[in-house]
């Protein structure tokens, strides 16, 4: 499948291990909720297999079956939803677009984003990734304006460029419209 | 005026209306399958009608939404009316918007829409963010409103249904505008 490209994506990639790590992500849950259930059903077959006969062969592959489909359809759609994965750091804006289904689209202004901050979770150390975070004031922009799945020096890279770019444009701002009267106390 | 952007120009289509009945569709649908599968149907018929009152309900407070709905992009202002029996007027100076979405919902991607969000940072005007009545159907919006409803509430402007590609043109429209009224206090911490 065709990868959206952006020359930001360009100079500062999304690792392919993110469809990984989403795989493992996504799959965990439904992995230990069959093996529960499997391991019971296991047990009760065998203690039952005189009365209702042998059915741990069918069982067991059954599961198996069920679990590697589940595997292998998280998989295609992470790969999907990473190929199509665009955010591009534009001249005036920061733009995240994700979701291959329904997307989703965010536009912030430079000026307008309060926090940059770089995490990982337990998986992404694991597979040594991390998630540049940026949002401007409201809610929903928290949820949707992250960038994850990066390694380390993309992700240095576009903090570095994020911070600097919105100083810029704050300093810049401030410059030309700094009002007479009232002179704007200087935010830290 | 010259000049003024409006729902004139960047209507918000009528097939949009279709998509708030569309879970009284399916919940109709589903009604109707346990009315082929019950053996007592009289109880049924009672969900049955009343689901089929709600859906021309639905549709009219729907269109009325629609046609109550103005926006009006002048040079300063982003000016919203809106309301059927409540009239509310809103005006948004370009400097406070915070950002800009553009969704696409499944709805929206098989007719060729997508909804323009817009939203400030104020917390005061408009005010039920956690839930929206409609007819006594509780859209909950907790995380995402479901059926995203023409308007704004809350801090979220959203003018839905546009065509996929009105709804790029506005976004620049507006994207332009932030940019020509910059904010001379920013916000930004950074």
């Amino acid at each position: 499948m065709a990868i959206v490209m952006s020359k930001t994506r360009e100079q500062f990639p999304l690792s392919t291990k993110k469809v990984l790590k989403k795989t493992v992500a996504g799959t965990m849950i439904w992995v230990i909720l069959l093996l529960i259930i499997y391991g019971i059903s296991a047990l009760s077959i065998v203690s039952l297999s005189e009365t209702i006969g042998n059915y741990f062969g069918i069982v067991t592959f059954g599961f198996l079956g069920f679990l590697f489909l589940i595997v292998v359809l998280t998989y295609l759609y992470q790969w999907w939803y990473y190929s199509v994965y665009f955010y591009d750091l534009t001249d005036d804006y920061v733009i995240i677009k994700k979701g291959p289904i329904t997307p989703h689209e965010i536009t912030i202004p430079y000026e307008r984003i309060q926090d940059v901050y770089v995490d990982q979770d337990i998986l992404d150390r694991i597979f040594g990734l991390y998630d540049v975070h940026l949002s401007s004031a409201t809610v929903s922009s928290g949820m949707a304006a992250h960038i994850d799945g990066v390694e380390k020096p993309a992700s240095d890279g576009l903090r570095a460029v994020l911070l600097e770019t919105v100083s810029r444009k704050i300093s810049r701002n401030r410059g030309q419209n700094t009002p007479p009267s009232n002179p704007t106390p200087s935010a830290q | 005026m010259d000049g003024v952007i409006t729902e004139q120009n960047y209507p918000v289509e009528g097939v949009w209306v279709l998509k708030s009945i569309l879970g009284s569709i399916v919940a109709l649908l589903t009604i109707g399958l346990f009315y082929l599968l019950s053996k007592d149907k009289s109880e049924v018929v009672f969900y049955l009608l009343l689901m089929a009152f709600l859906i021309p309900v639905n549709l009219v407070f729907a269109a009325l939404r629609r046609i109550t709905f103005h926006y009006a992009l002048d040079s300063k202002f982003l000016n919203l009316q809106q309301g059927i029996l409540n009239k509310t007027q809103r005006h948004i100076p370009y400097g406070v918007i915070q950002n800009v979405f553009v969704k696409q919902d499944l709805f929206d991607r098989l007719f060729g829409l997508a909804s323009l969000t817009l939203e400030n940072a104020s917390m005061g005007a408009g005010s039920q963010e956690g839930l929206t009545k409609v007819f006594g159907i509780t859209l909950s919006n907790k995380k995402q409103q479901r059926v995203e409803m023409v308007g704004f509430s809350g801090n979220k402007v959203s003018i839905p249904g546009l065509t996929k590609q009105n709804a790029e043109t506005l976004k620049s429209i507006v994207l332009q505008k932030m940019k020509e009224n910059p904010v001379e206090d920013s916000q930004s911490g950074l």
